[in-house]
């Protein structure tokens, strides 16, 4: 067996793996980011998504920058399509959560915690979003 | 080579999407529209850097493409939904 090519597809699926970790925690931050746009959250996107510890990992002219976008393509996606099918097989939201997170009230005998983390702006609305009317 | 055309097309679509979900934020669209911009340029410089001119066309492409269908998804979704009362 050619132990550079096993090396090689270890490398590729390390840089995939990883891409996908990233994609994955990228959809996850931007879901329960403020809904106000920062300098700050562009420069750490950059930074996460494309920084110089990017251009180190992975030499120019090789595959692993490319396994690294594809990895981060099918997390970031990923994550896109099971909230998808989520809010699709659930009876207290639909589709238009996805606009400005809207649902439907709680009935009486449920609660929402204190400590659980809200979903502020699941996409933009002017007004902000809409939490148990 | 298919692959890192792939990789690029990956993380061209995953920043369109990502431009089409940040841009509509906030009102500060002037500023928000420069600060996308120029994180696109770093990333364009990136994959020219990495891969190649036809990985950076492919990736220009494919964030325009994602950037257009955000856009078009939602304002399906509104008009679909409308604004809350």
């Amino acid at each position: 067996m050619d132990e550079t090519q096993v090396a090689s597809t270890i490398q590729l699926i390390g840089a995939g793996t990883f891409g996908a970790l990233i994609g994955w925690y990228i959809y996850y931050i931007n879901r329960y980011r403020s809904a106000e746009i920062q300098l700050n959250d562009l420069m750490t996107l950059v930074g996460v998504l494309g920084s110089g510890a990017i251009l180190a990992l992975f030499p120019a002219a090789t595959d692993l920058f490319g396994a690294y976008g594809i990895g981060l393509f099918i997390g970031f996606f990923g994550y896109f399509i099971i909230v998808a099918i989520l809010v699709r097989g659930s009876e207290n939201f639909d589709a238009d959560w996805f606009l400005d997170g809207r649902r439907k009230k709680l009935p009486e005998d449920y609660y929402i915690p204190e400590e659980a983390k809200p979903t502020i702006t699941p996409m933009e609305v002017p007004g902000g979003p809409v939490i148990n009317p | 080579m298919l692959i890192t055309m792939l990789g690029s097309m990956g993380l061209g679509l995953v920043w369109g999407w990502l431009m089409g979900s940040l841009s509509g934020r906030g009102g500060r669209l002037l500023r928000n529209g420069l600060a996308l911009s120029a994180a696109t340029l770093v990333f364009a410089i990136e994959v020219f850097l990495l891969a190649g001119w036809r990985a950076l066309a492919l990736f220009l492409v494919a964030a325009a493409s994602a950037l257009l269908l955000h856009v078009l998804w939602r304002r399906e979704l509104r008009k679909r939904f409308g604004l809350p009362n």
